[in-house]
């Protein structure tokens, strides 16, 4: 082959060489005026079938954002599962989470920010261990977070322990400014134990969820299906207290039962 | 210069002219009461000419560490003897603020009550922040505490086109609460 550099009009055609190729010119010819960017244009599909103005955006998948306003209730349900707090909900105060009188005892599984995970409730009470302003504390039906030291927390699943006689109770919590996040509890009449809210550090934003799993036998299995899996558990029932140190603090816990 | 007294301003930008700001410091001694300094929160609220914060992001504190204008940022790290800081810088302060009022607040948490009452020291100052030369100094505002749980430390105004700060030592028995509803925090 030769090749005449002078002349490049004349140069034979290289089918070997794609990116040599041009894309051919579309008959069609661009309309004078565009039909503008309007949703409402009944008409947007020209005579040729070529659509002129973007397609008609659904919704995105998912739910939306739902602030908790001060000094208003909102209820946590399968329609609308989360809320968020702005940043002055979620660090002025104590927020705590209780579920009245008659309701089942509450749990609670945590994360904190330098990784140290596990569950309060039923005797140990505090988080960290003897720390002397806890982030965490949990007795019998409340399970409070002093939000001072929202930093330290990532995660927190509030679990509730259901004996065979309490099948409902509402689950509830109030901002330092008087808004008020609710989650009714309707059981089937069987003893067992699930989670019902989570709670999300965001970027200093807590995000808060109503968990919808099945009964569980044990904390652990609970904690497991709403993904807390990096507890170090000593049997179903307990986890280590921090720092763990030795072996025998098993034997601790061995008389510790949920119905 | 004397340590100012409550109630008692001083006219900054008129003595120092040129002054680009102000690092507020606020220094607490709480002596064998960790909890209690553990449970302090030092925060800063940007008001309109009625004294009301503009909106919720106008409450800087450590889970809001700047206003949207940036102009008041509370620091991370401290310099010199303070416990906490906040810093303003004038030029960057939006025309629509008038007042920024610095506060201190007891977080209600676990455990026992406690109260403003057992600090030993309390003090505000401001410095210069570019040689972080002290500039004026509060009294000790712990004598006049007992049960209150915060505290309205100073504010920096306005003042015919300059900036005066002054003592408040207004103390608060409902907290927090009290303080935000004070300031329109809360409505």
């Amino acid at each position: 082959m030769t090749m005449d550099f002078t002349a490049p009009d004349r140069a034979c055609p290289r089918h070997d060489l794609g990116f040599l190729l041009h894309r051919r010119r579309l008959d069609t010819p661009v309309p004078a005026v565009s039909p503008g960017l309007s949703l409402d244009t009944p008409d947007d599909v020209s005579a040729r079938g070529v659509r002129t103005t973007p397609p008609r955006r659904r919704g995105r998948p998912g739910h939306p954002v739902v602030r908790v306003r001060p000094g208003e209730r909102t209820v946590l349900s399968h329609k609308m599962p989360t809320a968020t707090l702005n940043r002055l909900q979620s660090a002025i105060g104590l927020l705590t989470f209780g579920m009245g009188r008659t309701g089942p005892d509450l749990v609670c599984a945590y994360e904190f920010a330098d990784g140290r995970s596990g569950l309060l409730g039923r005797g140990a009470v505090n988080a960290p261990a003897n720390s002397r302003t806890p982030a965490l504390s949990a007795r019998h039906r409340s399970v409070s977070v002093d939000l001072r030291q929202l930093p330290l927390l990532t995660r927190l699943l509030v679990i509730a322990v259901f004996p065979a006689t309490v099948r409902t109770g509402l689950l509830s919590a109030t901002t330092w400014d008087g808004g008020r996040i609710e989650r009714p509890v309707d059981q089937p009449p069987e003893a067992g134990i699930t989670a019902l809210l989570s709670m999300y550090n965001v970027d200093g934003e807590l995000v808060l969820r109503a968990e919808s799993a099945p009964l569980e036998p044990t904390p652990r299995a609970a904690c497991a299906a709403s993904g807390f899996a990096r507890i170090s558990w000593l049997d179903d029932f307990d986890c280590a207290a921090e720092p763990v140190t030795h072996a025998p603090m098993i034997n601790a816990n061995k008389n510790r039962t949920f119905p | 210069m004397a340590d100012l007294r409550r109630g008692s301003n001083v006219e900054l930008t008129r003595e120092i002219p040129g002054l680009p700001g102000l690092v507020l410091g606020v220094r607490w001694n709480a002596g064998q009461e960790r909890a209690l300094a553990d449970s302090l929160v030092i925060a800063t609220i940007l008001c309109d000419d009625r004294g009301r914060a503009l909106s919720d992001e106008h409450f800087v504190f450590f889970n809001q560490l700047a206003e949207p204008s940036m102009s008041v940022e509370q620091l991370d790290q401290v310099l010199g003897p303070d416990t906490e800081q906040v810093e303003i810088r004038f030029s960057a302060v939006p025309p629509e603020i008038s007042r920024i009022v610095v506060v201190l607040y007891l977080n209600e948490g676990n455990g026992l009550r406690r109260t403003l009452g057992r600090l030993r020291e309390l003090t505000v100052r401001a410095t210069d922040p570019r040689d972080q030369r002290e500039l004026v100094r509060s009294e000790n505002l712990t004598p006049a505490l007992d049960q209150e749980t915060a505290l309205a430390l100073a504010e920096v105004y306005r003042h015919n086109g300059g900036w005066k700060f002054k003592v408040l030592g207004e103390a608060y028995l409902a907290g927090v609460i009290g303080l935000a509803k004070d300031y329109g925090v809360v409505s």
